[in-house]
């Protein structure tokens, strides 16, 4: 038994229930924000909302990585203007490490954020006129319509967003190439699946037995995927 | 209209708050890239530098007494710029001539193929990544050179991008197609002088993707590549991390985000000038890293 395997699984899994919800609701929070009528610089905030999801993940991790730093960070600097004590270890804590790999991940919501965005311009206008005219809350006429209209777009971002959580590598490979230094990460906390299946392969050589984890990676995913089509046509709405 | 006015303004600020949170790791970036040492380990962190030292740049590029592994950008940027320029016109070409094959020429094998080529599509890339290792290292003698980097997209190794072309040529009208071949225009003709520049649009969004994809790309030079000179921007600035943990002061965090906003800036410069195709290509496919 590969002693790795079960921790990983566990780290990922766990990695996989924190961001991919999260980052659904914040950028569809934030295509909801965009999409509001009449709005002057629109282009700008899309743009600041957007770029981070271009950047290189080796330059997000370290420019984050120094937002993290214990006692240069500018978390920490935050953390005791607000609450008068120094901020807590987030990279060495086994609890928040991963917390801040999915902050990293959330914050390049971008690609998500557009998909939402193009979802949104399909919904219908009359619908929502309609529902508003008839006293319908904005919280309503969310639940009611729009989620319905924008149901197929919520569903291709979260088996999307489900599948890259599953294959998270490059942030915690980074974060714990800074070990030694002013940043100090806990690596067993961030010991994803995929970075084990990397070091058994090309740190330990053993190519078999990483070909065996990467395929057992792939069975899973692909189980993830039918689970969500089968329960698909409970939720997800299609206007034909 | 006092209601839509208070929507608005709530959406401004909420607007103004997100893009603070979203802009404030970039901020710090811009700010520490151009502090000096004793500032970046001062007690307190600061926002806005004391001084301003933008010869952190030339340090952090040129000076390869930095570090243990200097940034090795000269090499770097050659190398990255070469291999994604390969990249995109191997990309360009293979999968519009797979992608038009696919589309426009009927065989019983059609079918099945090009359900093959979709699943390859499904599967990880560290699912692919071992048995290409294998084959381009033991077979093919790739270690250490930069073919792996570019040499696959010329062989139509991008799915995705062939779905998307293949969705694009089943569009053109088959009149046009069947026009120029009354006239006696050959096959490839037809596909050079009609269906590619009728597809310039999907043609552009696989180019930029291309380019972002590349220009990002950390994994594939992490696996084959170890000489400095055949580094890649991303993986050189990974190893300028490496290079800094034996050294004195740990890491030159300065330098390092330096080095880091010139690894940025094309990918910013390149968003900038096509823009639409960015919007346009998300948008209708759904593409992501």
């Amino acid at each position: 038994m590969e002693p790795n395997f079960f921790h990983t699984i566990k780290v990922t899994v766990l990695f996989t229930v924190i961001t991919v919800p999260i980052s659904l609701i914040v950028a569809l929070a934030a295509a909801l924000l965009l999409n509001v009528k009449a709005i002057k610089g629109i282009s700008i905030f899309r743009t600041i909302f957007f770029l981070p999801a271009l950047i290189p993940v080796v330059a997000s991790t370290i420019m984050w990585s120094w937002v993290f730093s214990p006692k240069h960070g500018i978390l920490n600097l935050l953390y005791a203007k607000i609450f008068g004590t120094q901020g807590p270890n987030w990279l060495e804590d086994p609890r928040l490490a991963l917390g801040c790999i999915a902050v990293i991940c959330i914050w390049g919501f971008g690609n998500t954020m557009m998909i939402f965005l193009a979802g949104l311009q399909g919904v219908p206008q009359n619908l929502l006129d309609a529902a508003r005219i008839d006293g319908a809350t904005w919280w309503e006429r969310f639940r009611n319509v729009t989620v319905p209209y924008i149901s197929p777009v919520i569903f291709f971002n979260m088996v999307m967003g489900i599948i890259g959580a599953f294959q998270v590598f490059t942030q915690a490979f980074i974060f714990t190439d800074f070990n030694g230094t002013t940043v100090t990460v806990n690596s067993k906390a961030v010991h994803f699946y995929v970075l084990n299946i990397y070091q058994q392969a090309f740190e330990n050589g053993r190519f078999g037995l990483a070909c065996a984890l990467a395929w057992i990676l792939l069975v899973v995913i692909l189980m993830m995927t039918l689970i969500q089509f089968y329960f698909k046509k409970r939720w997800v709405f299609y206007n034909e | 209209m006092n209601r839509t006015k208070f929507i608005r303004i709530f959406t401004y600020i909420l607007l103004v708050i997100g893009s603070i949170v979203m802009f404030m790791p970039v901020l710090t970036m811009l700010s520490t890239a151009v502090k000096d040492t004793a500032e970046v380990y001062a007690g307190k962190p600061t926002i806005i530098p004391k001084e301003f030292h933008f010869e952190n740049f030339w340090s952090a590029l040129f000076d390869d007494t930095v570090s243990y592994r200097p940034f090795t950008f000269l090499p770097a940027l050659k190398n990255s710029i070469c291999v994604t320029l390969l990249n995109i016109i191997g990309n360009v070409l293979s999968c519009s001539l797979v992608a038009y094959g696919f589309a426009r020429f009927q065989s019983r094998w059609n079918r099945p193929l090009f359900i093959l080529m979709l699943s390859v599509m499904m599967l990880p890339p560290i699912v692919l990544s071992i048995p290409t290792f294998v084959l381009f290292v033991k077979y093919l003698g790739w270690y250490d050179t930069l073919y792996p980097l570019w040499v696959p997209s010329y062989f139509g190794f991008a799915s995705f991008f062939i779905f998307l072309l293949h969705e694009f040529f089943k569009c053109i009208p088959s009149s046009l197609l069947e026009a120029a071949r009354l006239d006696g225009c050959s096959e490839l003709g037809i596909f050079f002088r009609i269906a590619m520049p009728l597809s310039k649009p999907a043609l552009m969004v696989v180019g930029v993707f291309t380019f972002i994809w590349t220009w990002n790309d950390f994994f594939t030079p992490l696996l084959y590549i170890e000489d400095p000179n055949k580094f890649t921007l991303a993986l050189s600035l990974q190893q300028f991390i490496r290079g800094s943990t034996g050294s004195a002061f740990g890491i030159q965090w300065n330098l390092l985000m330096a080095a880091n906003i010139v690894v940025i800036i094309p990918i910013v410069v390149i968003f900038f000038l096509a823009q639409r195709y960015f919007v346009e290509g998300i948008s209708l496919t759904g593409m992501k890293q």
